[in-house]
């Protein structure tokens, strides 16, 4: 078992075979650094717990093919990336910090699959990100690639 | 100079000496939240009565001139980015009465004023994202998606417009390419369009079918780029 401490002091002991898809603690168990508690200060208690429960149901990834679970672990994952975009981030700091390659993946193509089809207006929202392009800048930018900025697909909504 | 917003700079004409407090006055109206460029001319003009003045206009017009530089950078201090002051003309009238005005081109450039209260959480979730994670995040989108988020902001924009990214989006979209055959525009800044044609082999036999439906798809972007 190798212990894992988030940055609000809590403790989390979490199986060596499910641990060591984090690229980061691998090497730091190959190395003999974890041997006790492994501090992370980058990833509060709630971001932790949430990928402990990525790394424990992905634990045998190899085998899952073998014994028909690939379609559950692929119900888990859509379940999985089913969360708000600040806790998506925060799970996608976490992964980018730990280097867990997979939860990276699926993660990123959740925010990329996301943010596709948006339209402009509803990225800004969704993101609370203030638009500091001047008119001409933005028209520039339309008149680079019309076709990107229509279509049926386009949605104006926010969620 | 119409069309463009209004700066309207008046000098007051001083008497002699005296500088009056209005002496140099400045009426704008500038849009919200734009930056905008005005550009405008201002006339200092004053009587010169002999032309042992002359020296003395001379200097009065450079006091102006700098009155008139800090009045304005006073008036847009919050957002006022770059100010130039050019003298284009000086010169000496003649006539019944001896002027000697200078003549002044300055282009001011306003900034919209990004300071708000209470408004520190903009760019909240993707502030706390590092380059590395929103280029992740990116190397995911479809070409179409990155030609639109280049317009939320100037970040994205410069980010998605490097060359670094442009290369690695390439690999990665070949990387993930499922379909037999993708065809991606990779658009940059310029004219320049580069297009790529990539495809799954699954067999040798497959390999003629690849080329000519490559021809067939050259041809179809040749359509294309005349088109956009």
């Amino acid at each position: 078992m190798v212990k894992l401490k988030s940055n609000d002091d809590k403790e989390f002991e979490v199986e060596e075979a499910a641990v060591i898809q984090s690229e980061m603690i691998k090497n730091m168990i190959e190395d003999g650094c974890a041997t006790s508690v492994i501090p992370l200060p980058n990833i509060d208690s709630k971001t932790l717990i949430k990928v402990i429960e990525y790394l424990n149901k992905h634990i045998n990834m190899g085998k899952a093919a073998e014994t028909g679970e690939e379609d559950d672990l692929k119900e888990f994952d859509e379940q999985f990336v089913n969360m708000g975009w600040e806790e998506l981030f925060d799970v996608i700091m976490a992964a980018n910090y730990l280097n867990i390659h997979e939860l990276m993946e699926l993660c990123c193509q959740s925010a990329a699959d996301r943010l596709k089809n948006k339209s402009v207006r509803a990225v800004r929202e969704m993101l609370k990100i203030t638009n500091d392009l001047t008119e001409e800048e933005e028209q520039e930018i339309i008149n680079d690639a019309p076709w990107a900025f229509e279509g049926p697909e386009i949605d104006d909504t926010v969620n | 100079m119409e069309n463009s917003p209004k700066l309207q700079c008046n000098a007051t004409r001083s008497n002699q000496w005296k500088i009056p407090p209005n002496f140099f006055q400045c009426n704008a109206s500038i849009p919200k939240g734009r930056e905008s460029t005005s550009y405008g001319l201002f006339q200092l003009t004053w009587n010169e009565k002999n032309k042992a003045m002359r020296s003395v206009v001379l200097s009065l017009s450079l006091v102006s001139l700098l009155f008139a530089n800090v009045s304005l950078r006073y008036r847009f201090r919050e957002c006022l980015s770059r100010l130039e002051f050019s003298v284009v003309k000086e010169r000496l009238k003649q006539g019944s009465k001896r002027v000697a005005s200078l003549n002044v081109h300055f282009s001011v450039v306003i900034k919209p004023n990004k300071k708000k209260k209470g408004n520190d959480s903009n760019n909240e979730y993707f502030n706390k994202l590092s380059v590395d994670v929103i280029t992740s995040i990116f190397l995911r989108c479809p070409v179409k998606a990155l030609s639109m988020l280049r317009c939320t902001s100037k970040s994205w924009n410069d980010l998605i417009l490097s060359p670094s990214f442009a290369r690695s989006h390439q690999k990665q979209s070949m990387k993930n390419s499922p379909k037999l055959l993708s065809m991606q525009c990779e658009y940059s800044k310029g004219v320049e369009r580069a297009h790529q044609l990539t495809w799954k082999e699954k067999n040798k036999a497959m390999r003629s079918v690849v080329l000519s439906l490559s021809l067939l798809s050259s041809l179809f972007a040749n359509v294309l780029h005349a088109v956009v």
